[in-house]
C-alpha cells in the first residue's frame, strides 16, 4: 500500500484489521462481518497481525521472553515457550541469549526483531506492517525484507505500507491511496507504468519503471521493475557506442 | 475517532479577533471574573445575564461554533450526571418516581442550576484557550504570578512547564491511540474484574510512561542546544502593550460582576 | 572549520567513539554515514559539547571548545532526527523565537531574526500557523529555522531525513544546501546515499571508526567501505556504473535526472 503523508494509508490499514471502525461500509474477515461497536472476537482478532511504525515502542515486558509471549497468553494459545523460541529463531534471534534480557536494553535492529516476533509469535494468517523498515540502516532493510519475502512463502498474507515505490515493485498487487481515496489496485508493473501519475500524486516512481517508462517511447522494451532485470534488459536491447 | 479530537483544552484555534488579539492576563482575569461571578449567586436572573455575556464572548472570538460544539460533547456527561445527582438527593417535593428512583423538585431546579452553572463555567474557561495561544497563555498566567517570585516560587519554570505540557498533550494523545491498538492487535481485551483491568492497563501505561519519558529527554537536549539554561532571565518575543481593548475587557468585566452581585436575590430557586 | 582530532569515547571500557579526526568546513557539505549503532550520534553529541570526549579535542575555528563560554557553543547548531521533540511552543513563530529568547536579546531584534530565519526555511507564510497542523518535512524545517535563529556556522544534522516520507526528505535536504550556500558548515549524517552524491567530502564509520574518507564517487567504487558502513548502493547509482562501464558516462554528482538524460540519449536494437 502506497500513498504520500495524508492520503489515508495507515487509517484505511488499521480499519482493515478492525482497529479502526469504519463510519461507513462494512470490513469483511473471512465469513464474519465487522461493524462497529463490536469488538472483533480474540479468535478473528488472532488471524491478523498489525505491526505498528516503530512497534519497539510498545514494549512493557521485563524480559524479551514475556514481551513475545504476551498475545500467546492474550489468546489462551498452549506451547508458550516453543512458540517464542520458533518467533525468535524466525526473526534470527538465538532464544536461549535473549529470552532473559531486557527488551529496553536491546540495540535498535534487536528491538525491531523483538517486536516483530512479538506478532509471528501467534502465526497470523495476515500480516500488516505499517512502515516497517523505518530508520532501519541499509543492511538490515534487506535482511528484513529477505525474511518478510520468506514469511509470505509460508503461505501468509502480507500488506505493508511504505512511501517507497521500490520497495513495492516486489509485491503481488499494489494499492496506491491519493487523498483518501483509492488511485490503483493492480499489478506492480501496470501500476507503475503510470510514471507521471505517480509523480503528480508526490511519489516517485521505482528508478526502472522511469527508464523502462523513457525507452518505450524509443522501441521494443520489456516490462521490468528490478534494478537488476533491468539492466540484464539494457545489455539485450539497447545498442551500445 | 482519535483520542486528541476529543481533548479541546490547549487546542488554540489561530484566529484575528478582538479577543484573540487582547491580552492573555486580561482574559485570565476576565475568565476568573465570569467564574467568581457564576459562583457568587444563587440566581436565575444571573445565570441568564452570564449566558448572554457568554453568547457575545462566543461571537466575538470568531471562531467556529463546531470548535465549542466538540467540547460541549465532550463535558455534557459530567452537567448531566450533576443534574441527575442533585435532582434524586436533594428535596422532599416528588416530581415522578421510577422504581426507587425520585426525581424532586428542588432538586431537579437545583440541578439544573448547578448544571448550568458548571457549563458555563466549562465554556468560559473554553473561550479562554480558544482563543490564546498556550505560550500566551503560560506568559499570561506568568506575568500575573510574578509578584510570587518575591516568596521564591519559581514562576518562569512554571510557564514553560506549562508551555511544553500544553504543546505535547496531542502529541501523547496520538501515542497512547497507537499503543491501545497496538496492545489490541497483541489480543488485549479490557474486560474482567476491576483487579484484573488494571493489570492489563499495564502493557498500556508503561509505554506511554517510556515514551514520555524518552520524548522528555530528546526535548530537554533540544532545548539546551537552542540555548536554554534554567534559571537564566529570558527575554520576549511578543510584548503586547495593555491598549483600548484591554481596558475594554477590563471595564466589561468589572460590570458584569457588578451586574451578577445586584442581581444576586432576584429570581433564585430556594424554594 | 570544525576539526575533530583523535577524538574517544569510551563509556564503562567500552570504545563508542574511537580515534575519530574529521573536518567540518565553512561553506561545505560534509557526509557522514554508517549502520545503526556505529556512533554517529554520539560523534554528534561530542562535537556539539555535549559530551566530554575522553581523549582528543574539538577546536571549532582555530580555539579548543572545552570549557569555552556560552556563546562560542551556540555557533554549533544541531537537528535531530523526531522533529515533534525539537519544537517548544506550539505555533511556528513562537518556537522560532525560542532561542533567541534563550539569549535574552531585544525583542526587535527577535523578530528579525524569527523573520530571517523563517524566510530562510520557507516557511515564513506559515508563521502563525499551530505547530501541529505542519507537515513532517515541514516541522523539520521548523526545526532548523529554530536553530538559525541563533545565528550558528555549523549546523549537524542527525539523520534528519530518517523519520520523513520522500518529499519531506527532499524539503529538508534543499533547505541544508541552502543553508551551505549561505556559508554555514553542514555535517549531514544519513543512511541514504542518494543525499550526499553532492557532499564536498564523505566520511564512512564502523564500530566508533572512521572507516572511510574521500569523494562520494570514490566511496562507491569502495565495495569494502560500502560494507563497512552497511548502506545500500542506490540504483541510480549501480544504474550510472553499468551506463559508465558502457561508455556513456554520467556526470557527478549522480541524479535521477541525470541518470534518465544519458538514458534518453540511448538507441535500442528495435526502434520504432
Amino acid at each position: 500500500m502506497v500513498g504520500h503523508t495524508g492520503s489515508g494509508k495507515t487509517t484505511l490499514a488499521q480499519v482493515m484489521a478492525a482497529l479502526l471502525p469504519p463510519t461507513g461500509g462494512k470490513v469483511r474477515l473471512w465469513d464474519s462481518e465487522w461493524t462497529y461497536p463490536r469488538e472483533l472476537p480474540l479468535e478473528l482478532r488472532r488471524r491478523i497481525g498489525f505491526v505498528f511504525q516503530f512497534p519497539e515502542h510498545q514494549f512493557f515486558a521485563e524480559t524479551v521472553f514475556d514481551e513475545v509471549a504476551y498475545a500467546v497468553r492474550n489468546f489462551g494459545l498452549d506451547n508458550v515457550e516453543g512458540r517464542v523460541r520458533a518467533a525468535l529463531e524466525t526473526v534470527g534471534l538465538p532464544f536461549m541469549q535473549f529470552k532473559d534480557r531486557s527488551p529496553f536494553s536491546l540495540s535498535g535492529g534487536e528491538k525491531r526483531k523483538v517486536a516483530l516476533a512479538s506478532v509471528i509469535v501467534f502465526d497470523p494468517d495476515v500480516l500488516v506492517l505499517d512502515e516497517p523498515s523505518a530508520g532501519l540502516d541499509g543492511e538490515s532493510k534487506v535482511e528484513f525484507w529477505n525474511w518478510l519475502w520468506r514469511y509470505r512463502a509460508r503461505g501468509k498474507t502480507v500488506v505493508f505500507i511504505t512511501h517507497w515505490l521500490e520497495e513495492a515493485a516486489r509485491s503481488d498487487k499494489v494499492i496506491v491511496l491519493s487523498a483518501g481515496h483509492v488511485l490503483f489496485y493492480d499489478d506492480p508493473v501496470k501500476v507503475f507504468s503510470h510514471a507521471s501519475t505517480m509523480k503528480r500524486i508526490g511519489l516517485e516512481p521505482p528508478l526502472a519503471a522511469e527508464v523502462v517508462y523513457e525507452l518505450q517511447k524509443k522501441g521494443t522494451f520489456p516490462w521490468v521493475l528490478d534494478l537488476d532485470k533491468l539492466l540484464e534488459a539494457l545489455e539485450e536491447y539497447a545498442l551500445w557506442p | 475517532m482519535a483520542l486528541r479530537d476529543t481533548v479541546l483544552i490547549g487546542q488554540f484555534v489561530p484566529a484575528s479577533s478582538a479577543l484573540h488579539r487582547t491580552r492573555a492576563e486580561t482574559k485570565i482575569l476576565m475568565t476568573l471574573g465570569l467564574i467568581v461571578s457564576a459562583f457568587l449567586s444563587k440566581s436565575f436572573a444571573v445565570q441568564s445575564f452570564l449566558y448572554f455575556v457568554l453568547i457575545i464572548l462566543l461571537l466575538l472570538s470568531q471562531v467556529p461554533l463546531r470548535f465549542y460544539a466538540k467540547s460541549a460533547r465532550a463535558v455534557l456527561w459530567l452537567v448531566l450526571i450533576t443534574f441527575v445527582f442533585n435532582a434524586l438527593l436533594t428535596g422532599s417535593h416528588v416530581l415522578w418516581q421510577i422504581g426507587w428512583l425520585a426525581f424532586k423538585l428542588e432538586g431537579v431546579v437545583q440541578g439544573a442550576f448547578f448544571g448550568l452553572r458548571l457549563f458555563f463555567v466549562i465554556f468560559a474557561s473554553t473561550v479562554l484557550t480558544v482563543t490564546t495561544s498556550p505560550v500566551d497563555l503560560a506568559d499570561g498566567l506568568n506575568n500575573l504570578l510574578r509578584p510570587l517570585q518575591r516568596v521564591r516560587v519559581p514562576v518562569e519554570e512554571f510557564s514553560l512547564i506549562m508551555t511544553i505540557a500544553l504543546r505535547f498533550i496531542p502529541v501523547l494523545a496520538d501515542e497512547a491511540d497507537r499503543i491501545v491498538k497496538a496492545q489490541k492487535a497483541r489480543g488485549l481485551t479490557l474486560s474482567g474484574g476491576v483487579m484484573q483491568r488494571i493489570e492489563k492497563l499495564i502493557p498500556i501505561v508503561v509505554p506511554l510512561f517510556v515514551s514520555a519519558f524518552m520524548k522528555a529527554e530528546d526535548l530537554a537536549l533540544a532545548m539546551e542546544v537552542r540555548g536554554y539554561v534554567p534559571g537564566v532571565r529570558r527575554s520576549k518575543y511578543k510584548v503586547t502593550r495593555f491598549g483600548v481593548r484591554d481596558i475594554g475587557f477590563a471595564f466589561m468585566t468589572l460590570l458584569v460582576v457588578v451586574v451578577s452581585v445586584a442581581l444576586r436575590e432576584v429570581w433564585t430557586f430556594s424554594l | 572549520m570544525i576539526e575533530v582530532r583523535d577524538v574517544s569515547l569510551v563509556i564503562q571500557d567500552r570504545a563508542i567513539v574511537d580515534g575519530v579526526s574529521i573536518d567540518v568546513p565553512e561553506g561545505q557539505f560534509t557526509a557522514l554515514v554508517g549502520g545503526n549503532g556505529a556512533g554517529k550520534t554520539t560523534l554528534i553529541r561530542l562535537i556539539k559539547g555535549i559530551v566530554v570526549p575522553s581523549a582528543g579535542q574539538i577546536v571549532v575555528d582555530g580555539t579548543s571548545s572545552l570549557g569555552a563560554p556560552r556563546d562560542f557553543a551556540l555557533r554549533i547548531g544541531v537537528v535531530f532526527q523526531n522533529p515533534e521533540t525539537q519544537i517548544v511552543a506550539s505555533v511556528v513563530d513562537e518556537d522560532v523565537a525560542f532561542g533567541p529568547e534563550n539569549l535574552g536579546l531585544p525583542t526587535a531584534e527577535i523578530a528579525r531574526r524569527v523573520e530571517r530565519s523563517l524566510k530562510l526555511v520557507g516557511l515564513w507564510d506559515l508563521r502563525h500557523r499551530p505547530v501541529h497542523a505542519l507537515s513532517g518535512g515541514q516541522k523539520q524545517r521548523l526545526a532548523i529555522a529554530g536553530i538559525l535563529g541563533l545565528h550558528p556556522k555549523y549546523i549537524l544534522f542527525d539523520e534528519a531525513t530518517a523519520l520523513l516520507d520522500p518529499a519531506g526528505k527532499r524539503e529538508v535536504l534543499d533547505t541544508a544546501l541552502t543553508l551551505v550556500r549561505e556559508g554555514i558548515g553542514v555535517l549531514w549524517v544519513t543512511h541514504d546515499l542518494r543525499e550526499v552524491f553532492g557532499a564536498h567530502k564523505l566520511y564512512a564509520m564502523m564500530n566508533g571508526r572512521v572507516v572511510f574518507q574521500g569523494s562520494p564517487a570514490e566511496f562507491l567504487s569502495s565495495s569494502s567501505s560500502l560494507k563497512a558502513a552497511r548502506v545500500l548502493v542506490p540504483d541510480e547509482a549501480r544504474l550510472a556504473q553499468f551506463l559508465e562501464n558502457k561508455g556513456v558516462a554520467v556526470e557527478w554528482p549522480i541524479t535521477r535526472q541525470r541518470v534518465l538524460e544519458r538514458i534518453k540519449s540511448l538507441s535500442l536494437k528495435t526502434s520504432s
